[in-house]
């Protein structure tokens, strides 16, 4: 089981996980350690297939490892990669569900919705369901019911993968604002050299199946950043060799 | 109005086919005891509406009974096997070969054990709606998005929360369909069980209108009969649209 210390830490240590296809092992992740201190953003990138869904499962502790131990915050957010708003409930529903299913709702929750939704300029859309909204606007609404719940660790999937570049870039920002609010932890998967060396402190390549890690990176870029300014020279090279490692590993 | 537009082809088509019978059999290429015209069948459903009414309560309960009984039997015969492997290793295969059972020859049975009351209808009834209302539900359990129920883990809900929150909302949209075919079947299943015996009921009357020849109230029968199977399928259409509001949504 995924332990979860009072301690903002996140730790992996040596984890493995080899799915049962057809009665054989298959292994997704390989052999994966890695140290995220308290308050830092971390971006996982790597082909399609490598187990970066599966180790965010596991931080999650919706898998269980086959082998290795996790040490992760108690209260964390989720997003999973197909987007996690239920169809059948509105936006302010969605927004509750958390607090629902520990038995906590309360009027202070509701006024913290209501103050968040008009914040955030959808105090409108409080009644609409899920498909009703742009999916720009699902994800800022996942994201606000994970700020809501003032998270240590927000784990995220590909959050930005299905949205129009234009909305990806206001998202991205948005994102990065929100992080910096809550002075949480961010684990965030993504398929985008550029996203990546936009969001994070420190970026982790995975190989392709079994998922190992082949490359640690720390983006050496002050904050606040401008995606327009992320050209130096160094930052130039270090997004080549990214797209190198990346290449190399999709054959 | 608009959805009153939709049905316009429909009705056109009826309304002709009904012109086209009635010219026929006014030709006198037909006997109207072969083949009633429909002014006919309205005039023989209205001199006998007080008997056809009294008929048609009977069966009326019949198949409610039958088919509420069997839409909870379904609900709980299908969380039981979605929940449980055991139990769906165990149930599944038979409920699938129940399906082979001629329940037509099943109804003498009934009579034998149950007599010629109300029961054994409504056991048929229920015989009959069960199987697509719980095979429809434990597909629709079965199809709930696996991303969904990981969200509901991460943020610790117990089983039963997540069958409660998750699982049945998402099963929502096939349940339907399976009541749908239900409710047609409860209604089938009905008359099929006093066919076989009876004191009372539309099959009863139907069948000694059959046997004395009066074609005219065998078709009014029928009408009725399909008036009972509308409104109990509207019913279901209705209930849809009040417990699933986002689905109205996705049309705007
Ligand atoms: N529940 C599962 N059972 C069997 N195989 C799985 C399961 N989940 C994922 N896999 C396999 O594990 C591999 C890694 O999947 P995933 O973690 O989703 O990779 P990524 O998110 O990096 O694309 C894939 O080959 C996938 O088919
Ligand atoms: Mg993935």
């Amino acid at each position: 089981m995924t332990t979860r210390l009072a301690t903002d830490r996140v730790v992996f240590e040596n984890i493995s996980k080899s799915y049962r296809v057809n009665n054989a092992g298959l292994k997704v992740v390989d052999d994966i350690s890695l140290t995220v201190d308290p308050g830092k953003f971390v971006c996982l990138i790597g082909p399609n297939g490598s187990g970066k869904t599966t180790l965010l499962k596991i931080l999650a502790g919706i898998e269980k490892q086959s082998a290795g131990k996790v040490t992760a915050p108690d209260n964390i957010a989720y997003l999973p990669q197909q987007g996690s708003l239920m169809p059948w409930l509105t936006v302010r529903e969605n927004l509750r569900l958390p607090a629902k299913i520990k038995n906590q709702l309360d009027n202070k929750l509701e006024k913290n919705i209501d103050r968040n939704l008009k914040q955030f300029g959808l105090d409108k859309f409080a009644g609409f369901y899920p498909a009703e909204l742009s999916g720009g606007m699902q994800q800022k609404v996942a994201l606000i019911r994970t700020a809501l719940y003032t998270p240590d660790l927000i784990i995220l999937d590909e959050p930005f993968s299905a949205l129009d570049a234009i909305t990806r870039l206001q998202m991205q920002v948005w994102l990065v604002e929100l992080w910096r609010k809550l002075k949480c932890t961010v684990i965030c998967v993504t398929h985008d050299i550029n996203e990546s060396m936009f969001l994070a402190d420190e970026i982790y390549v995975l190989s392709s199946r079994p998922g190992k890690i082949i490359r640690q990176m720390t983006v050496d870029a002050r904050r606040p950043r401008d995606i327009d300014k992320l050209s130096t020279k160094r930052l130039l090279n270090a997004q080549k060799e990214l797209r190198e490692l990346l290449v190399n590993e999709r054959i | 109005m608009r959805e009153f537009r939709k049905y316009l082809p429909a009705l056109f088509l009826t309304l002709a086919i009904l012109i086209g019978w009635q010219a026929y059999v006014a030709s006198g290429l037909i006997s109207q005891r072969i083949l009633p015209s429909p002014s006919l069948i309205l005039s023989a459903l209205f001199d006998a509406k007080a008997i056809i009414a009294d008929h048609a309560l009977v069966t009326f309960v019949e198949v409610l009974a039958g088919f509420i009984i069997s839409v909870c039997f379904a609900v709980i015969t299908a969380t039981a096997i979605f929940l449980s492997t055991p139990v769906k290793k165990a149930l599944y295969p038979l409920l699938v070969a129940s399906q082979t059972i001629p329940i037509i020859a099943l109804a003498p049975l009934l009579l034998i054990w149950f007599g010629f009351g109300i029961v054994p209808k409504i056991i048929v009834v229920v015989i009959y709606s069960f199987f697509p209302v719980a095979v429809a539900l434990v597909d629709g359990l079965s199809a709930t998005p696996k991303n969904l129920v990981d969200y509901m883990k991460s943020q610790g809900a117990t089983r039963w929360q997540i069958l409660r929150l998750v699982n049945y909302p998402a099963a929502l949209d096939k349940f339907f369909i399976g009541l749908k075919i239900g409710a047609v079947y409860a209604v089938t299943g009905a008359v099929v069980g006093e066919f076989v015996g009876a004191y009372k009921g539309l099959g009863v009357y139907l069948q000694s209108s059959a046997y004395s020849y009066a074609t005219a109230q065998v078709f009014a029968t029928i009408l009725v009969i399909m008036a009972i199977a509308f409104m109990l399928l509207g019913s279901v259409f209705l209930v849809q649209k009040l417990t699933m509001p986002w689905k109205r949504a996705n049309n705007a």
